[in-house]
């Protein structure tokens, strides 16, 4: 059985929202908890991120690991309240979620705490409006917004549209990729190729070269790097070619309405 | 050509030149350990089985190994008493080794006659600590023995069954007839009846034997001791101090409970009693599972089925998220209507 045939964590995850009158982010994830009675969230001196303990007649509890960061936590909230959703929606409506792995079970989950703190709707509305030029400025700002880490909000746009992301350091006069959230709505090849030619872009520009922009630089239409001076990193967005649509993805083609607005490089 | 092939026509052409009797004795004289033949000689069927019959496995299940002690007169025989008791003896331990039951017999560890030696206190410890490590203990009521009697009150306060093995219209004394345990009286005339009818009543009782040895197997751990020792040395206690209040009690017993496991030392319910008076604390906390113990196992058997154990839960977590169910429990007790 896979996650497929699992209820779409979206869908539930909008559901909650709804029930729980969030409509704006950050979402409340305690409110959200206060959905079910007997459902408490605590914290306390745990090793793992957190746990959901169903206790029967009395409800439930989700178990926090007080060391972390408050935007760790409130993914563990949503991680655990997608174990607390997903064993009542199957007491409801009959899926077979007992067939899955709990591997399978815990990227059920994790599709729902990404679902619930970042809603598909939203975060696609947000980058609509900012467009493809505000698409670092949402980089920078939105995880705040959301309340969850930068790491969370980069693969939710990865996931959400075409737009790969990497984050690229240089260290000691060499630069390697530190970090990577690539979208499938292209193909391994086009990426590979894509960042290629930013990789040969950004060996000719030295950091600190004479652009003297702090944050922005624009490779192609569909190719664009930042660097954050602040975190001595590079940014690299790639997103689609407009010579190649038939890569789009239906990820893609909501993608579109995002035209980039910057110049070639 | 393989190997295989190779030993197959070895043994093809060593069997087309060997008669089966050649080949028992070569085998007897190169690998005697493949002919089962000491059990056979001991329960006198040797000569009932083929001499060339090979016993490369033992075609018989492997019960539950079972222990049981042979308590009989031995103090005080004459030689031809004791002859008697020998003989049957000798007969009971034969049936036993042909049942899967060890027999220890105490004529062969501590008879007065051959182990004059041991002292006295040696001899009621090692006597004692057998009795009740055993699954069963057989009493030969040939003749009367005071020794024999103390072994049978072990058996009857340990829950030990008994068989009772009597000849003909000997009497046996009614404080042995009367023991309230389970018992089996076994009476036999001629002493070729006594090997078959000790052998039936031996496969016949084995399953009880063997429920009360599972059964009892918990308590072949040292807890009431541990409690009395660790109680007594909270108050800082010796050993000697708690038996200058208890009546009766000397450090040695003292000792012997403490270091014992629960089924050797079984101390009795007066005399626990008493050492709880004296360490302040009750039977109840001697001998039963601490609660806290005891609730913690229940709550870790039942987290374990719980979805918060999907992963495995190191033993750290495992404390806390029991701790966050305890309180759980108390806030639901508070909330809970008169």
């Amino acid at each position: 059985m896979n996650v497929e045939d699992l209820p779409d964590p979206e869908v539930i995850a909008l559901s909650v929202l709804h029930q729980g009158e969030q409509y704006k982010p950050p979402i409340d994830t305690t409110r959200l908890a206060g959905l079910w009675p007997g459902l408490r969230i605590s914290y306390d001196d745990l090793e793992r991120p957190g746990y959901l303990v169903d206790l029967g007649v009395l409800g439930a509890e989700i178990i926090v690991r007080a060391a972390d960061s408050p935007v760790r936590q409130r993914f563990t909230v949503a991680h655990e309240l997608g174990h607390w959703v997903l064993s009542r929606e199957v007491a409801t409506e009959g899926h077979r979620v007992f067939d899955c792995s709990s591997k399978r079970m815990e990227q059920w989950c994790d599709r729902f705490a990404a679902s619930l703190l970042m809603p598909r709707p939203w975060v696609e509305k947000g980058l609509r409006r900012r467009r493809m030029s505000g698409l670092i400025d949402a980089l920078v700002v939105e995880p705040s917004t959301y309340g969850v880490s930068h790491d969370a909000f980069r693969f939710r746009v990865a996931e959400l549209t075409a737009i790969s992301i990497y984050e690229l350091e240089s260290k000691n006069g060499s630069t390697d990729v530190a970090h990577r959230y690539e979208s499938r709505g292209l193909t391994g090849n086009s990426r590979s190729q894509a960042l290629s030619e930013v990789w040969n872009a950004i060996s000719e520009c030295p950091i600190g070269g004479r652009r003297h922009h702090p944050t922005l630089q624009l490779m192609s239409q569909y190719k664009m790097v930042v660097h954050d001076r602040a975190r001595s990193v590079w940014l690299v967005c790639v997103g689609p070619s407009k010579t190649s649509p038939a890569e789009a993805s239906p990820d893609l083609q909501r993608a579109t309405p995002m035209q980039p607005r910057w110049r070639s490089g | 050509m393989s190997q295989l092939e190779d030993a197959t026509a070895r043994l093809k052409h060593y069997f087309s030149k060997v008669s089966d009797e050649q080949f028992s004795r070569d085998i007897l004289t190169h690998a005697p350990d493949l002919i089962e033949s000491r059990q056979l000689q001991n329960t006198g069927e040797l000569q009932e089985v083929k001499m060339n019959q090979l016993m490369l496995f033992n075609p018989q299940s492997s019960p539950l190994p079972l222990d049981a002690y042979l308590a009989c007169a031995l103090t005080g025989l004459s030689h031809e008493q004791r002859q008697l008791i020998s003989l049957v003896s000798d007969t009971i331990s034969l049936v036993c080794t042909d049942v899967g039951i060890n027999l220890y017999e105490p004529r062969k560890n501590t008879d007065p006659a051959y182990n004059p030696d041991i002292s006295a206190s040696d001899v009621f410890k090692l006597d004692r600590d057998r009795v009740l490590s055993s699954d069963l203990v057989i009493h030969l009521c040939h003749y009367p023995s005071t020794g024999s009697g103390e072994e049978l009150d072990f058996a009857y306060n340990a829950l030990v069954p008994i068989i009772l093995v009597t000849h003909g219209d000997s009497r046996i004394s009614r404080m042995v007839s009367g023991i309230p345990s389970f018992k089996v009286q076994l009476n036999y005339t001629e002493p070729e009846e006594l090997r078959p009818n000790l052998k039936d009543t031996l496969l016949a009782v084995r399953p009880i034997l063997e429920e009360r040895k599972m059964a009892f197997a918990s308590y072949d751990t040292n807890m009431i001791g541990q409690r009395i020792r660790q109680r007594r040395e909270e108050l800082v206690l010796s050993r000697e101090e708690i038996a200058s209040r208890v009546p009766l009690l000397t450090a040695e017993s003292l000792r012997h409970i403490e270091e014992s496991t629960d089924r050797v030392s079984n101390p009795s319910l007066i005399r626990l009693r008493q050492i709880a008076a004296v360490l302040r604390t009750t039977v109840a906390d001697l001998v039963e599972p601490d609660l806290g113990e005891h609730s913690v196992r229940l709550l870790e058997d039942w987290l374990e089925g719980r979805s918060a154990a999907r992963h495995g839960m190191s033993p750290d977590d495992r404390n806390r998220v029991i701790r966050r169910i305890l309180y759980r429990v108390m806030d639901s007790l508070e909330e809970r209507p008169e």
